[in-house]
This record gives C-alpha cells, sequence and structure tokens, in this order.
C-alpha cells in the first residue's frame, strides 16, 4: 500500500474484496474475482496490493476493525462513568456483531478464518480493546488493590466471551447488560 | 508442580452412564433393558457389556496418546488398530462410526475426566472463594498436563477451537454448569451458582487459551488472587441481593 497511487481506486479495492468474501466466502475469494468486481487489472490490483492475497485479507480486516473503532468511539462519546463506558461497548459490540451478516457467515462457514485470531495466536480482539479501555479506567479510577493493565485486560477477555458466546443473556436487553457489567465485568473493578 | 499421572487417572473416565445400560450384539447396539429377567442371558450380558466397555476405553486411551505425539490429521483406524492390538473389524465393531465416532468417544471420556478432577479438588474447599479457585486451577492443571490436548491446540487448533468460542463453546458452558453447579450449593443458591460457573469458566478458558504474563493459573496462589479480585467483589452483591429477596 506503500505508493500513494489513488485513494479512490484502494478504496474501491477494499469494498470489492468486501462483496466477494460476502458473496463466495474468505477461502473461494481469488485476486481474479476482486480484480473483475473492483474493474481493475490484475496488475494495477498487485500495484495497490504487493503483497497480494494476504495482504488484501489483512487490509479489508483493518479496514472492518477502523470502522468498528470509528463506531465505538461515536457511542462512548459522553459517558459519564465506567459502568455507563462498559455497558455502551457491550451493547453496541454485540449489536455490531449479531449485525454483521458477512462476519457471522465466515464464523458459521469458514470459523478457522477468524478463530485463531480472535482466540489464541495474536489475540487481536482482546489486545486493542484492552489499549482503548486503559484510559478510561486511568480517568475514572479503579479499586485501590486493582492493576489498572490487568484489569482492562481482563474487561476485554470478558467482553469478548459474553459477547460472542451470551449463554442466557439477552445483550439486546439494557437492563440485563448493565446488570451483567455492574457484576461480573466490574465487580471487582470499579473504584 | 504436583500432576496426576494419566495412570492415576485411570478408571475415572471409566464412568457409568455411557455403555452400561447397553450391550452388543454384532455391530448392533441393544437396550439391556430388552434382557432384563430372561434368565441365564442376565449374567452373560453384563459380563459381556463389561468388557466391551473396557475394551472401548484401551481404544480410546490409545487413540488418545497418538495424537499427543502426531495430532488429528493424520490418525487412522490402522494406526489406532495397531496401538491398541486389535483387528479393524474389532474397532469398527466397537465403534461403528469409525473415526468420527472414536473421536466422540475421545471428547466424552477425557471431559468426564476433566470434570471429576475440577470436583474431587472442589468436595475439600471449605468456601465458596476456595472451591472456585480450586475449580479452576485444577482445570488449569489438567490442560496444561494434557499432551494430546495441548497438541492439539498448538498444531491442529482448526479442531478444537470451534468448541471453545461463539456457539460450541456455549454448549461446554452448559455442561460446566450442569456439573459444577451441586459443588457450590452448600455455599449459594442455584441461580447465582450457575451464574458463577460460567463466569468463572469464561476466565479459565480465556487465560489458557490465550496466556497473559503473570497469570498462570496452574498456580494455586494466582487462581486465588484472581478469584478475590474478580470474581469475589461481584459474587458477594449477588449473595446479598439474593438473601434480602
Amino acid at each position: 500500500m506503500g505508493s500513494r497511487l489513488d485513494d479512490g481506486t484502494q478504496q474501491r479495492i477494499l469494498e470489492s474484496v468486501y462483496a466477494c468474501v460476502a458473496q463466495w466466502g474468505v477461502a473461494k475469494t481469488t485476486m481474479e474475482d476482486v480484480a473483475h468486481k473492483a474493474k481493475i487489472s490484475r496488475a494495477t490490483l498487485y500495484r495497490y496490493f504487493p503483497g497480494g492475497r494476504e495482504e488484501i485479507v489483512q487490509s479489508v480486516i483493518a479496514w472492518q476493525a477502523a470502522k468498528f473503532l470509528a463506531g465505538l468511539y461515536e457511542v462512548l462519546h459522553g459517558s459519564q462513568s465506567l459502568q455507563d463506558i462498559i455497558e455502551r461497548l457491550m451493547l453496541f459490540s454485540s449489536g455490531y456483531l449479531r449485525n454483521h451478516t458477512v462476519l457471522n457467515r465466515i464464523i458459521a462457514a469458514e470459523p478457522n478464518v477468524v478463530l485463531p485470531e480472535l482466540t489464541t495466536e495474536v489475540n487481536l480482539v482482546t489486545s486493542t480493546v484492552s489499549g482503548f479501555l486503559v484510559p478510561y479506567l486511568k480517568e475514572f479510577g479503579v479499586g485501590s488493590r486493582v492493576r489498572v493493565h490487568e484489569a482492562a485486560d481482563y474487561l476485554a477477555r470478558m467482553l469478548f466471551s459474553y459477547i460472542s458466546s451470551p449463554g442466557q443473556w439477552d445483550l439486546e436487553d439494557p437492563i440485563q447488560v448493565a446488570e451483567l457489567v455492574r457484576v461480573e465485568l466490574l465487580g471487582g473493578i470499579a473504584g | 508442580m504436583v500432576r496426576a499421572t494419566r495412570e492415576d487417572r485411570k478408571g475415572i473416565g471409566d464412568l457409568p452412564g455411557r455403555s452400561h445400560s447397553r450391550i452388543v450384539r454384532g455391530s448392533e447396539v441393544v437396550p439391556i433393558a430388552l434382557y432384563a429377567g430372561s434368565s441365564g442371558v442376565q449374567g452373560e450380558t453384563e459380563k459381556t457389556d463389561y468388557s466391551y466397555s473396557e475394551k472401548r476405553l484401551a481404544v480410546l486411551d490409545a487413540a488418545v496418546n497418538i495424537i499427543a505425539r502426531q495430532g488429528l490429521r493424520t490418525l487412522t483406524l490402522d494406526v489406532i488398530a495397531a496401538a491398541s492390538h486389535c483387528s479393524r473389524a474389532t474397532l469398527y465393531r466397537q465403534f461403528p462410526g469409525g473415526k468420527e465416532a472414536i473421536l466422540g468417544g475421545i471428547a466424552e471420556t477425557e471431559t468426564a475426566r476433566l470434570f471429576s478432577a475440577i470436583a474431587s479438588s472442589m468436595v475439600s474447599a471449605e468456601s465458596v472463594r476456595d472451591a472456585l479457585a480450586m475449580g479452576i486451577c485444577e482445570a488449569a492443571r489438567f490442560i496444561e498436563g494434557h499432551p494430546a490436548l495441548q497438541m492439539l491446540l498448538d498444531k491442529e487448533p482448526d479442531f478444537i477451537l470451534p468448541y471453545l468460542a461463539f456457539g460450541g463453546f456455549e454448549v461446554m458452558l452448559d455442561q460446566v454448569v450442569a456439573f459444577a453447579c451441586p459443588l457450590l450449593r452448600r455455599w449459594i443458591d442455584q441461580a447465582t451458582a450457575k451464574r458463577v460457573v460460567q463466569w468463572a469458566a469464561r476466565l479459565t478458558v480465556s487465560y489458557l487459551l490465550c496466556p497473559a504474563e503473570d497469570i498462570a493459573l496452574t498456580n494455586i496462589d494466582t487462581s486465588k488472587r484472581m478469584v478475590d479480585t474478580y470474581i469475589m467483589p461481584g459474587l458477594e452483591t449477588l449473595v446479598e441481593t439474593s438473601s434480602r429477596r
């Protein structure tokens, strides 16, 4: 992506990849499909993404993550307390996951594309989320025995666990979310 | 770190419920109740049933040992037959579903062993806090000390991760709740037990799948600290609320 060619094309490529994945899944999406959908040649496609398929997939993930985080900042604006922040975060994230048809289809049909990233290897989600939470924990304060970075990590793990497998919790219901956040997530953390 | 060896655990997996209520004739599984009362057959069927389940367990153990060495992808019925000293035909008689059935049997047996290990550590606890910490610690020790499971997590996570996230994990959580709640009922009511068991199971799985620095749940002091820090304060508010009701 080094060369600043034409931002419109770059954006169109990412959208085309996303459309291809939505249609055929990750494994079956080829560079030809993407070039065809973006109405460019394979050569042009490789000029934008010299790393090929792998780089394109990673870029789409980063693009989607950035969209998610932008939405999250929007939702968290004006939060009054740690409880308030985590509730909003949980409602927003679970709604995002619930409504993300492409992501849901990948989880159901091609779990191995996403599961290692989400659970073991890089742990992209929890490290991003815990980094995101640290400033809020510092701002609103935590219990005297609580270590901020460890607590942020715990929160990110629990958010991911309850959002990806809610069990008997209805995470569309703000009252249930408030209860879950008060006890399971912040019970030991809130100052 | 003191760890139960496979030998110590042997027999725990031979829990009631799977094959004891059934006998096998040829490749057919027949409910044992059909034979109840018909004299002569009764004693014989019980004997058959017993050796049948022993043999099944021997096959499952042999397969687990192979998985620990070479993973699942290259596991074949021939290899399992050779390792458990029986023919392919015998293997198919015990597991008509072939490799899939053997893997299902392994999942069942190893889950039973995990739950027995957790349960036997929790029964000696004298408080809900200790029960949780000991349960978490024992689960961590079992999983980290399980060569086959570690092999899969390390080399072939595709097989195991679907059971530990999203819908698959909810099934696992239901099983954990069903076995662990009774162990906490001495101190807390059913609804609270259900909630805290899920909570502790999520914590355990998360830190085992993706370890955090300085948090080794196999260390009982660490498990206690995690329970004290993150679970007990919330649990105490739940207990207060439920006692006011």
